[in-house]
């Protein structure tokens, strides 16, 4: 059998001839969406220049107002930016969009700063407008915003720390962004010299209608569309290692095609739990779209209460998402796992084993202990249709154990891949401190960043 | 070691921004 939507890059028997010509096509997408996306960012500033004739405040005060508007304006493409908007993740892939939002913040704060540093530099005597009691509203608005943002960003850095649930802090990052951004734009109407006149002001208040429209959008419609697609439980399994896998199967519907190593988040459809999400990865090959596997782990409160699904329960799939795949043809696969790391892993072995894949794939799995290794007897099926090897790592291995102990780093790696290395690609998934080791490992061993695909997992 | 794509895409938008800027208060504080 070979699906239509494979894992990794294609098999030979379905290779299209464009191997290399589709990793400079996703190059060349995204930097034409970076293009875009700068446009968009200074568009405002653009049109102050085009509507408003030349100041009299000297280049300081210039800039900070420069700085102002653009802090202003990526504000307003900060709550667009992780919409899961066809034209925001197709191109870069959900999760790329999401890390890009975590880096604009630092750009954003960085704006920020430059904004109020030069605003007092310009004019000491602005420094009266950090009176919490005497300075004007406008004032007043911009420190609020400031405030709002930065509370976003120490429940955001400090998540687990505060013990905020993953649903809490979801719902206080959209209202302390939302809160954020009409703080700003009121303090830019507060200031009233650049953005409430003329199309910058038009520009700046559509802005703040995309930022506003993609929350609504992935607040509110998507989850209505998603609920006339639900999928069922149908089997609730525990694996070893503290997982269970949850199968589900489409509803009245043909499921939605996804590649091995994409995500989905999940929700479950009765109203009690309609606002909390979770991501994970699909575990099961991509031939079957309809019926779409996740095994999860159980970390957070909504993952501890996976083994207690029941079928029949209706689950809603937002995926699939994220784009960890093979960026070229490749003639073999090097695939290292740890812990709960090997979803992405195994369905991207269930699906070469359901397409036929002749090609060889080492899989080095790291795990506390032999007992707690998720898929083992999975896998050892799977080496016997695949051309598949797998070289368990073992954190505390029992008496005896003779295969290897320890960490995933380049010994273990030039051991176990020796001439295999070059040539592969390369797939990771795991904790962060497997994943740097093993990374340390590959660029030691002399592996091109660029054949190298890794995935951090986080616990919700 | 990992290609993160986000840091050439975050430093492009961050050195553009700043660009911008600095030409805006140029222009407008000739």
């Amino acid at each position: 059998m070979t699906c239509a939507n494979p894992a990794l890059s294609t098999p030979q028997s379905v290779r299209s001839p464009g191997g290399m010509a589709t990793a400079k096509r996703s190059v060349s997408r995204k930097g034409l969406w970076v293009a875009g996306y700068c446009l968009a960012a200074v568009l405002p500033l653009a049109a102050v220049l085009v509507g408003s004739p030349p100041g009299d405040r000297g280049l300081a005060l210039e800039l900070a107002s420069a700085f102002g508007i653009v802090a202003l304006t990526l504000l307003a493409l900060q709550l667009a930016l992780p919409a899961r908007l066809g034209v925001v993740a197709r191109p870069l892939g959900a999760e790329v969009a999401i890390r890009l939002h975590r880096h604009l913040a630092d750009v954003l704060v960085a704006a920020i700063a430059a904004h109020v540093a030069l605003v007092v530099l310009g004019d000491p005597s602005n420094l009266a407008l950090f009176d919490p009691l005497g300075a004007p509203w406008r004032a007043q608005a911009a420190v609020a915003s400031c405030a709002a943002l930065a509370a976003l960003i120490a429940t955001s850095v400090w998540r687990r720390k505060l013990r905020l649930s993953y649903a809490c802090w979801r719902g206080l990052h959209n209202a302390l962004g939302i809160g954020a951004l009409g703080l700003g734009l009121l303090h830019a109407i507060g200031v009233d010299r650049y953005l409430t006149n003329g199309p910058s002001g038009l520009l700046t208040a559509g802005l703040a209608g995309v930022g506003l429209l993609g929350l609504i959008e992935l607040r509110l419609l998507r989850p209505r569309r998603l609920a006339g697609r639900p999928y069922l439980v149908e089997r609730v399994e525990r694996e070893h290692g503290g997982a269970t896998s949850l199968a589900l199967r489409a509803e009245g519907h043909p499921g939605r095609r996804f590649r091995s190593g994409q995500f989905a988040w999940l929700r479950l459809a009765d109203s009690a739990h309609a606002l909390v999400e979770h991501p994970f990865s699909y575990s099961s090959s991509a031939c079957r779209p309809e019926r779409p596997e996740f095994t999860i782990k159980a970390y957070g409160d909504f993952t501890s209460r996976v083994p207690e699904l029941r079928p029949g329960t209706r689950v809603l799939v937002d995926g699939p998402h994220g784009s960890y795949r093979a960026r070229r043809h490749a003639d073999r696969f090097v695939l290292i796992a740890g812990g709960i790391g090997i979803t992405p892993i195994i369905s991207l072995l269930r699906t070469a084993a359901d397409n036929g894949d002749e090609r060889p794939f080492v899989l080095v799995y790291g795990s506390l202990r032999w007992e707690q290794v998720t898929f083992r007897d999975e896998l050892e099926q799977l080496e016997r249709r695949l051309d598949l090897r797998v070289v368990h790592v073992l954190k505390e291995p029992p008496p005896g154990w003779a295969g290897e102990a320890g960490f995933i780093d380049a010994e273990l790696l030039a051991r176990h891949l020796p001439g295999e290395l070059r040539r592969a690609e390369v797939f990771l998934c795991g904790p962060p401190p497997m994943l740097s080791a093993a990374l340390d490992g590959l660029e030691r061993l002399g592996v091109a960043p660029e054949h190298v695909h890794a995935e951090q997992f986080v616990t919700v | 070691m990992h290609h993160d794509e986000t840091r050439w895409m975050t430093a492009a938008i961050e050195l553009w921004c700043l660009l911008a800027a600095l030409a805006f208060a140029a222009i407008q504080s000739a």
